[in-house]
């Protein structure tokens, strides 16, 4: 067997009509990018469910599962082209693996059933899953009592997603395992969740009457990991997911503001890229609470940008925030209109930091992080200098990772280097421009989360410490 | 069990691992393996593994360490 597809944002958002499972980090792509993974990450079970359709679409088998066991390694990632392919363990276990570039995303052992029933009644409702809001409880407060779950199978859309599963499992069979990526991207552990493995063992006389269910057996805290068992007419199993860690919250105006005198920045004028979340969110507070007035810009996070505005402003801080784009036709006229009296620039906007494979040097992706860091951050900076006559100041964000750069951040410490070389640049084409380019450590940002561990550093200290140095010169 | 088994479907090597073998130089380990390669060894052991266990699989000489704790031993394929 062998099957190339690519996940796209319309596919996810099918499967999740099909499965009910909206979890944002699937179908919301401003919630997604605050996640570990910066970007929409295709259901573990739809992409397990699309190569078991290859499989049975491509053997012409009508055989029927008996057991599947799963691990989801890797994220899928929309846009990304992955390969399914088959290998036979014995003639009543095969092996599937999904792969990307030769990183194997997804694992999946199936056991095929001896007897093959004829098709049987199925308990599944024929008819797309209310959509549900997912779960935001804490773990620790989640239901260890069995819950029930409708089962759903919308036929005209799984035949349409899944045309040899439908023709050849029971619907049961698939309703059940819909019903998982519900459990766990929508129950326990709801939104924070990522779905690590599936066991499920298939009988091959549903009950139909029996009602699904699904009960938390398990919190394992050290690893923050949920195993929750499941059982309906189709059969029984378990799961496991990560609890994964909820977006990274900066310190609020209330803390900002007891590290720095009101008058600090007083006076200026600061436009700050990419301020809606993260470093730049820091570094529109810090300003502000020195007395800065700021104009911050967000691309997607609209929201984001509007509750850093509201914090600086309750707490009598001059800000504002207005869409922006680098990489939009508009980017310049944008600029003008809502930041023409300003003449500091602080550079922050960033693609996902995404890792290159370690081994050779990935151009696309360099590529992309330069359209920001350097194509981005040089049209802006020029075009400050044309509101001002050369007479401007500038803070660019740059990363130590340029001096030693991590295995898997090549190309992100490659083009953060080359944004360093234009600050330089800029030094010397504008001799009455102030030029800065800050080397943060590694901060706790979204960008920089781990399922296991945090930054190191202070933020607010470092941001405070680095913009000082830069308003001081 | 040896290392490979263990760890070379969640760390996608091409090449037989090394005790020196780390987060630094395998570029699949990330904390997302690092999950994952707690949820194999716990797996192969039936126990849970505590946090400073958990925070510690960033190399392979760990990875043996942590497994032998729980009475699991790894062996290194020869290369």
């Amino acid at each position: 067997m062998h099957a190339e597809r690519i996940f796209t944002l319309a596919d996810l958002t099918a499967f999740a009509e099909l499965s009910g499972d909206f979890n944002p980090l699937h179908t919301d792509p401003v919630a997604a990018r605050r996640t570990q993974f910066g970007e929409c990450v295709t259901h573990g079970v739809f992409v397990l469910m699309w190569a078991l359709d290859c499989l049975q679409a491509q053997s012409s088998s009508k055989k029927q599962w008996s057991k599947i066991s799963a691990k989801f390694l890797r994220p899928v990632l929309t846009g990304l082209k992955v390969t399914a392919t088959a290998k036979e363990k014995s003639a009543s276990e095969i092996t599937v693996t999904v792969s990307e570039a030769g990183r194997v995303l997804l694992q999946c052992d199936v056991i095929w059933a001896e007897s093959h029933p004829g098709k049987k009644e199925s308990g599944a409702r024929n008819e797309i899953p209310p959509r549900e809001i997912p779960s935001q409880a804490q773990i620790e407060t989640k239901a260890t009592v069995g819950e029930s779950l409708d089962l759903f199978w919308p036929d005209k859309l799984g035949k349409h997603l899944f045309p040899a599963l439908a023709t050849t499992q029971s619907l049961d069979s698939l309703a059940a395992l819909l019903a998982s990526t519900r459990v766990i991207g929508m129950k326990v552990p709801g939104e924070h969740s990522v779905f690590l493995s599936l066991d499920i063992s298939f009988t091959p006389h549903p009950e139909i009457t029996k009602p699904f269910t699904y009960r938390v057996m398990e919190y394992r805290k050290s690893s923050q990991r949920l195993g929750v068992a499941i059982a309906g007419a189709a059969g029984h199993g378990m799961l496991w997911a990560l609890v994964r860690p909820s977006p990274i919250a900066q310190p609020d105006m209330a803390n900002v503001k007891q590290l720095i005198p009101p008058n600090r920045f007083l006076g200026r004028r600061v436009i700050v890229i990419g301020g809606s979340r993260g470093l730049g969110e820091i570094a529109a507070k810090v300003l502000a609470a020195g007395g800065a007035e700021v104009a911050l810009s967000y691309r997607l996070g609209g929201d984001d940008a509007k509750k850093v505005v509201l914090d600086i402003t309750a707490s009598g801080g001059k800000a504002a925030c207005f869409q922006f784009d680098s990489a939009s036709p508009d980017w310049e006229k944008n600029l003008t209109a809502h930041c023409a009296q300003f003449n500091h620039l602080c550079y922050f906007p960033t693609p996902p930091i995404v890792g290159g494979d370690g081994s050779t040097f990935n151009a696309e992706l360099f590529g992309k992080f330069c359209d920001v860091y350097v194509a981005g951050f040089v049209n802006v900076a020029q075009w400050l200098a044309r509101q001002n006559a050369g007479q401007f100041s500038v803070f660019n964000a740059s990363t130590v990772y340029v001096e030693s750069p991590p295995l898997r951040n090549l190309e992100y410490a490659a083009a953060k280097a080359a944004s360093e070389a234009c600050c330089r640049w800029l030094a010397g084409a504008y001799p009455k421009a102030h030029v800065y380019a800050a080397r943060f450590p590694r901060l706790n940002t979204d960008q920089t989360a781990s399922f296991l561990s945090a930054g190191e550093h202070d933020n607010l200290e470092t941001m405070l410490a680095e913009l000082s140095a830069w308003l001081s010169a | 069990m040896t290392v490979d088994e263990l760890l070379q479907p969640i760390l996608n090597t091409t090449r037989p691992l090394q005790l020196m073998d780390s987060k630094e130089t395998i570029p699949a380990w990330d904390s997302l393996a690092q999950i994952n390669i707690v949820a194999a060894i716990e797996d192969a052991v039936g126990a849970e593994l505590s946090t400073a266990e958990v925070l510690s699989l960033k190399s392979v000489d760990k990875v043996v360490e942590v497994a032998r704790a729980h009475g699991l031993e790894l062996t290194i394929t020869a290369s």
